[in-house]
């Protein structure tokens, strides 16, 4: 039995090797390119990301006021000109200008 | 005088440490992944504490560890604590443990010093250096060095990466997997049951496993790896007991989930394995096979104002195959089979006060000789079963964005209950000396204290 499962096993460790090359050696796309945040994502539906900041449920989320846009958050990855860029909170997706999520930080 | 021995988990680490140094970026003061995020810690943990992730926890994990929020001084030392408290329905038959009594025992049960947080844009770790006061041992906990990025591919979100870790199930983000399902804290101190699943813990901190996961467009998680053992000499040097013998080559350890995310709930469905070729002596020739194959399934609802809900659930099957134990004489079959099951559901109200009701259940084959009769965690009946309920309430006071000293304080006291149908096969005379299932019966009182 330990035979015959040895070829199994080498190449279960081959695809192993094989997926960390490709993780190592993929690059990461245009910020433009970036898919939109959306509740489908793990993050941003626990914390609550809307895209529109005068949306926020204030029953749950009774400290948010209407200052707090993604724009002038710390985690925004400031895209001038444009309505999405990237933030640090949801990498590989982009959120809107105007959105917010609980994890908001104001900019100092 | 002290033994050098026991140090040596403290110069890995120092030396990881020392070696992690030059890469990470900042060089400032504060430890621990809530202020390297500046997140509170209740946005990554149900409860304001962990273990038990949020959907944003377990993004943060598959992530590398490496969100950091900019412009924030972090450094990724960390400190836990725990004293408890244990009172089982019987004395033992003999102390608890090397330096405890039969019953009513205080102890620190663990005192940790973490490295974990991000070394680079890509890479982080999760390294634990533990001391137990019941062994009065400083070892080599849990660790989780991950690689991770974020893709696009064919317009659809990923994240790819790589997670070098010596624990199978550690590297995992759902809290149904053996490495961290509930209970988060259990007594070390109570008549040990008879056997279970390899995957549920029979090779923690004795290997040392590579794998390659991705999560895509959301939803689909999928993990390939291998585990092989560390040398009896290393495992020494750490102090970690080498229980389960060698790896013949490499255990390989798979995991595949889907996930669905949507305002206010989450939840999952999945399945994990693992498959081992044991040399229990570390010599040569026959081997024991187990090939584990699990299901499992987790659901959140949190979006409730101050009310939030968790359940978890899983399933474990082992068929084994003791070709070495069985010549050796130590066991009774050749074949065999365990079956173990775990659930639970947690209600937390504000963040901060839960109470968790658990049930587990271990079923196997039976096997007079792998499971014969011993004082207090033997078997008459040569049968591993048991199965009972756990119940927790926990109060965490801080933890939240406003709370005192955030994120410096972090602290839970709880009280638990565990409760058994069945102990070894039995629910009286279980072992053969005449200790019932509900002698075990145990309740826990712990401080849990992170910094």
């Amino acid at each position: 039995m330990t035979a015959a499962t040895e070829p199994l096993r080498r190449n279960l460790l081959k695809a192993v090797v094989g997926g960390a090359l490709v993780a190592a050696t993929t690059h990461l796309v245009a910020a433009s390119d970036l898919p939109h945040l959306s509740d489908a994502n793990p993050g941003a539906a626990s914390l609550g990301y809307t895209e529109d900041s005068d949306t926020v449920d204030l029953r749950r989320f009774p400290k948010h006021t209407s200052q707090q846009r993604c724009a002038n958050c710390k985690y925004f990855q400031i895209g001038a000109g444009v309505p999405y860029a990237p933030c640090r909170l949801y990498p590989g997706n982009a959120v809107h200008v105007n959105g917010w999520c609980a994890g908001y930080l104001a900019r100092s | 005088m002290p033994s050098t021995r026991g140090l040596v988990p403290f110069a890995l680490l120092a030396a990881f440490v020392l070696g992690a140094a030059g890469v990470i970026p900042r060089a400032a003061a504060l430890p621990s992944f809530a202020q390297q995020t500046g997140q509170p810690c209740s946005a990554c943990h149900v409860g304001a504490f962990g273990p038990q992730l949020t959907p944003f926890g377990r993004s943060f994990k598959l992530g590398g560890y490496t969100l950091a929020a900019p412009d924030t001084p972090s450094n990724p030392f960390a400190a836990m604590l725990v004293g408890s408290y244990t009172h089982t329905n019987a004395d033992q038959s003999d102390n608890a443990g090397p330096h405890e009594r039969r019953n009513d025992n205080f102890s620190i049960q663990e005192a940790s010093l973490f490295l974990a947080g991000r070394m680079t844009d890509h890479i982080g770790v999760f390294a634990q250096t533990t001391y137990s006061d019941i062994d009065r041992l400083l070892t080599l906990d849990n660790l989780d060095l991950r690689y991770a990025r974020a893709l696009q591919v064919h317009e659809h979100p990923a994240i790819v990466g790589v997670s070098m870790n010596n624990n199978p199930t550690v590297q995992d983000v759902w809290n149904t997997v053996p490495a961290w399902r509930f209970p988060y804290m259990a007594s070390e101190l109570v008549p040990e049951m008879a056997a279970a699943p390899l995957i549920e813990g029979g090779l923690e901190h004795q290997v040392v496993g590579l794998s390659a996961y991705t999560f895509f467009d959301n939803r689909w998680y999928a993990e390939l790896g291998g585990y092989r053992s560390l040398s009896p000499g290393l495992l020494g040097a750490m102090n970690v007991e080498d229980s389960a013998g060698r790896i013949s080559g490499v255990a390989p350890y798979w995991r595949l989930a889907w996930s669905h995310d949507s305002r206010g709930q989450s939840w999952s469905i999945g399945t994990f394995g693992l498959d081992a070729h044991l040399h229990p002596d570390r010599g040569r020739g026959a081997t024991d096979k187990f090939r584990d194959i699990g299901i499992d399934a987790s659901l959140q609802l949190y979006d409730m104002g101050p009310h939030l809900f968790a359940l978890n659930a899983s399933y474990v099957h082992e068929h084994q195959i003791r070709d070495a134990s069985f010549a050796a004489g130590k066991a009774a079959n050749l074949g065999g089979s365990l079956d173990s099951a775990a659930v639970n559901a947690s209600y937390y109200f504000d963040a901060h006060y839960g109470v968790t009701i658990g049930r587990f259940a271990i079923r196997g084959s039976r096997d007079e000789v792998a499971f014969a009769p011993n004082p207090g965690d033997g078997s008459r009946t040569g049968k591993p079963d048991s199965s009972g309920t756990i119940l927790q309430t926990d109060w965490t006071p801080f933890g939240s964005a406003d709370s005192w000293h955030t994120p410096w304080a972090n602290l839970r006291l709880g009280l638990q209950y565990t409760m058994y149908d069945k102990f070894n096969g039995a629910v009286h005379d279980y072992d053969g000396f005449g200790r019932s299932a509900h002698d075990n019966d145990t309740l826990f009182a712990f401080l849990w204290l992170a910094i």
